[in-house]
């Protein structure tokens, strides 16, 4: 599972399930199911985590405070996908790497989700 | 303006009521008439503590300058000698300076170091650049002071390390300084 996009947000509408599903091949969109159903499991150790604010299963921030107490995701980086009215700032204090601020609309999502899928495929491998 | 951070230092840390004193005298004599109404001041200090790598005090004095700030209009400037290039310039050790600062400002502002970066980026990663050129320009981080592309790339890359981040500052920095040459030789024709 390495390299892979766990994505946090699965019941996520259709923007982001079709921004996802341009990338299945690098992209899990039942993240938190595979978390939940295989705590313990060595085979659950993806190369980024992408938490989507607005379709989390629990509240997000509570997402974030319980990653880094897994053992198996403290190096794996957390990008956040949130709506205006969420502060950020508390999101990179609880450890979140990087957060992109989408707005009603949800534009430009898709290429975002294209540069994680794209970011995600480069760990791991050696400049040419 | 106070010539070392011993005269307001206690303690290792420095001291508000020290620095309120030291300053507010220094502004007083360059600007008796009107206060600090239109003045601009240049903190050397704070670079002075971070070279002798004391950061948790040159972001307690930068703290310290913006209380005063709060309380007094006039403009501060500070600067820190940091190798962008260098292991220092990350995340952790800059977090402190950014949020206490509204803007950054290059010391050579003429794109040579962003023309690198993204050539570096080109070479070492290309056509998954694009994507990561994508997330380094959407990243949102509201509690730090604007700063220029190029610095963005550099903190980016080094704080969400693909594992090729060490490669492409290298390659970043050795483009760098062929650019700087370049211009140099051609500034002396």
């Amino acid at each position: 599972m390495t390299n892979l996009v766990l994505l946090i947000g699965e019941d996520a509408g259709e923007d982001l399930s079709q921004a996802a599903g341009l990338h299945q091949h690098r992209i899990h969109r039942a993240g938190w199911s595979l978390l939940r159903t295989q705590p313990k499991s060595r085979r659950c150790s993806p190369g980024v985590i992408l938490l989507d604010f607005v379709y989390s299963p629990k509240p997000a921030f509570e997402i974030l405070r319980w990653l880094p107490t897994e053992q198996r995701f403290k190096e794996v980086p957390v990008f956040v996908l949130a709506p205006q009215t969420v502060d950020v700032s508390e999101a990179y204090a609880l450890g979140a790497n990087s957060c992109f601020i989408q707005d009603q609309a949800r534009e430009g999502l898709e290429p975002i989700v294209s540069g994680i899928a794209a970011y995600a495929s480069l760990i791991g491998e050696r400049v040419s | 303006m106070p010539q070392t951070p011993a005269e307001f230092m206690v303690d290792g840390q420095p001291d508000w009521l020290r620095f309120e004193a030291v300053v507010r005298e220094a502004m007083r004599q360059v600007h008796p008439a009107n206060g600090a109404e239109g003045l601009r001041a240049y903190g050397e200090m704070v670079g002075v503590l971070w070279k002798a790598r004391q950061f948790s005090a040159a972001i307690r004095l930068e703290q310290l300058c913006n209380r005063l700030l709060e309380q007094s209009s006039f403009s501060l400037y500070c600067a820190y000698a940091i190798d962008v290039f260098g292991e220092e310039f990350a995340v952790a050790n800059l977090d402190g300076v950014l949020c206490t600062h509204t803007h950054m400002v290059p010391a050579q502002p003429n794109g040579t170091l962003e023309a690198a970066l993204n050539r570096s980026l080109d070479e070492g990663l290309g056509s998954k650049a694009e994507g990561l050129r994508i997330l380094i320009k959407a990243n949102h981080r509201p509690a730090w002071a604007v700063m220029p592309a190029a610095e963005q790339i550099v903190l980016w890359v080094r704080h969400n390390p693909p594992a090729q981040a060490d490669q492409i500052i290298s390659l970043a920095q050795h483009h760098y300084l062929r650019l700087q040459l370049a211009d140099s030789a051609l500034g002396g024709e």
